[in-house]
């Protein structure tokens, strides 16, 4: 149990018998029963910390109708890029991420290879002794690299198409297939920026906790690679750790949803 | 209710439970004491099992919104939390995905095989009918077979005994005979999964999803509709689906990043269910 946790409702409920006992002590009957009232507030209060130590001092602090927990970033990648980590009360916290590389459909297995898909996944779901998270993410793909090398595709169509037509002896079958490849790129562009594209990724997520950022950063990579050892032998693949860019795929909502598609969204809706 | 809950609430109610036992010495103010003690003892409950309801209450009542980090902030109703980012609101959701209680008092195996041989393909029919970011977590870890065991054979020879007892007297409740050769069933089946090379868990599962706007009521709104279908695709996984608010939400942004290191940790955050 956190100390601030046990010391705070430790002040609440000393505070409650204390009222308790003044109650008892004088004997003014409207005094007792304020200093009643008082004793059941500070009892009351006291319980409440069993679940919101954490929100009591940012709540005396509150401005502004906000309660501030933490004003700094959520986190920090570290300095090789392959994990993340936050500092809270002196201790350091590092999260590492290890891809599940499994790729097949259901649609190609037999009931016998179902049945022993669904019994690995309860391998790995036993996998550690400790906490760890297996995720499963749909994110929607950032398509604008993609669409501006079809767009490039298609201004070098056009060019041809132009040049071909500007020839006096081009061949009607030139120009048609010129004509047809450029409907082609088009029709591509079309089809592609039309809807969103989705990404899905499994992973699994390991956390160590340490004194300083190194040794919470090692610690939460020798946990992520008994992990990946795990999945390796059980699935026959290579999990690997994933590492930046990607790992903002996994955080931020930004990368989640690429801007693109939320300016497409909204060019719609005008 | 762990140790932990139990020990807060002794004391806690200790200091109520004096104040009634005298309340005759407060004159004219003894029955609005006793209702006002009353009252505090129900809020004891109400926060320990509804206080996803109190504090959204509170907040809201009181218009307070929290920052758990920068760029972050969850808002009064403390239903999502939310990013703003180059003028575009991203409202991030969770729903809980708990395991009806009558999954695991299952007497008998032999549906399993079936379930699992489905499994693959209702996922996978799952996935390609959301049609929104989403993500499914699942943090798990793996408990000692042996201790495990040795509890279930002890609840298994308790239980025999009582059946043993209640055939061997003078009268025996059919009713209670039932029950009891239900349960041992039960414990029987478990034991048989251990046996057969399963190994135990404690787990959390919890889904969340992203929706965005270019307003703050945009992204919730279609939060709000991402999550209502996300409600129905997974009803069809024996998972009982509530969208999750309070301090919860809290702790479910925080494992985005940092997950609790120990199961005694996980423990103190939530609820055990059997």
């Amino acid at each position: 149990m956190p100390n601030f946790q046990t010391m705070i409702f430790g002040v609440f409920e000393a505070i409650a018998f204390a009222m308790v006992v003044l109650a008892y002590s004088t004997p003014i009957y409207i005094i007792k029963f304020i200093l009643a009232i008082f004793a059941l507030l500070f009892s009351v209060l006291g319980f409440s910390m069993r679940y919101y130590y954490y929100i009591i001092v940012p709540f005396i602090h509150a401005k502004n109708k906000s309660i501030i927990l933490n004003n700094s970033e959520a986190f920090f990648v570290a300095p090789n890029g392959n994990a993340i980590f936050n500092e809270e009360n002196g201790i350091v916290s590092a999260t590492v991420f290890v891809r599940i590389p499994v790729y097949s459909s259901s649609t190609e297995m037999s009931d016998e290879e179902k049945y022993d898909f669904s019994n690995l996944f309860s391998k790995i779901v036993s996998l550690s002794k400790t906490p760890i998270k297996i995720s499963t993410q749909l994110r929607i793909l950032n398509k604008d690299d993609f669409i501006n090398k079809i767009k490039d595709k298609l201004n070098e169509a056009e060019n041809r198409y132009n040049e071909i037509l500007s020839k006096k002896d081009s061949k009607p079958e030139e120009v048609e297939r010129a004509k047809g490849e450029v409907t082609m790129w088009h029709n591509l562009i079309d089809s592609i920026s039309k809807i969103d594209s989705f990404s899905a990724i499994s992973y699994v997520a390991v956390t160590a906790k340490g004194g300083s950022q190194e040794e919470a950063i090692n610690m939460a990579l020798q946990k992520a690679n008994e992990v990946a050892a795990g999945i390796n032998s059980t699935y026959g693949v290579i999990a690997d750790i994933i590492t930046t860019p990607e790992i903002f795929t996994l955080l931020e909502p930004e990368y989640i949803i690429p801007y693109s598609s939320i300016s497409r969204q909204i060019s719609g809706m005008v | 209710m762990d140790e932990a809950t139990l020990m807060y609430l002794g004391i806690s109610s200790m200091v109520i439970l004096l104040l009634l036992v005298n309340a005759g010495t407060f004159g004219p103010f003894t029955i609005l004491l006793v209702i006002l003690a009353l009252i505090a003892i129900i809020m004891l409950f109400l926060i320990n099992y509804a206080d996803f309801l109190l504090f959204p209450l509170l907040t809201n009542i009181l218009k307070l919104n929290i920052i758990p980090a920068k760029n972050y902030y969850i808002p009064k109703e403390q239903n999502c939390v939310i990013k703003n980012i180059n003028g575009i609101y991203y409202a991030t959701g969770y729903l809980t995905a708990n395991l009806y209680n009558y999954v695991f008092t299952k007497e008998e195996s032999i549906d399993d095989e079936t379930l699992m041989i489905e499994a693959p393909t209702r996922w996978e029919r799952a996935l390609m009918s959301i049609k929104f970011p989403f993500k499914y977590n699942l943090i798990v870890s793996s408990q000692d077979v042996q201790s495990y065991r040795e509890e279930l054979e002890g609840k298994l020879s308790l239980l025999e005994f009582r059946l043993s007892k209640e055939m061997s007297s003078g009268n025996p409740s059919q009713m209670t005979v039932d029950d009891l050769q239900r349960q041992i069933r039960v414990i029987q089946a478990r034991i048989d999964r251990l046996s057969s090379g399963e190994r135990p868990v404690q787990s959390l599962m919890y889904i969340e999803s992203t929706a965005a706007g270019i307003s703050e009521k945009a992204a919730k709104d279609a939060l709000t509709s991402q999550l209502n279908q996300l409600q129905t695709i997974m009803n069809g996984f024996d998972l009982n689906i509530i969208r999750v608010t309070g301090r919860e939400l809290y702790y479910l942004f925080k494992f985005n990043y940092f997950i609790p290191n120990s199961n005694s940790e996980l423990l103190s955050l939530f609820g055990l269910q059997k």
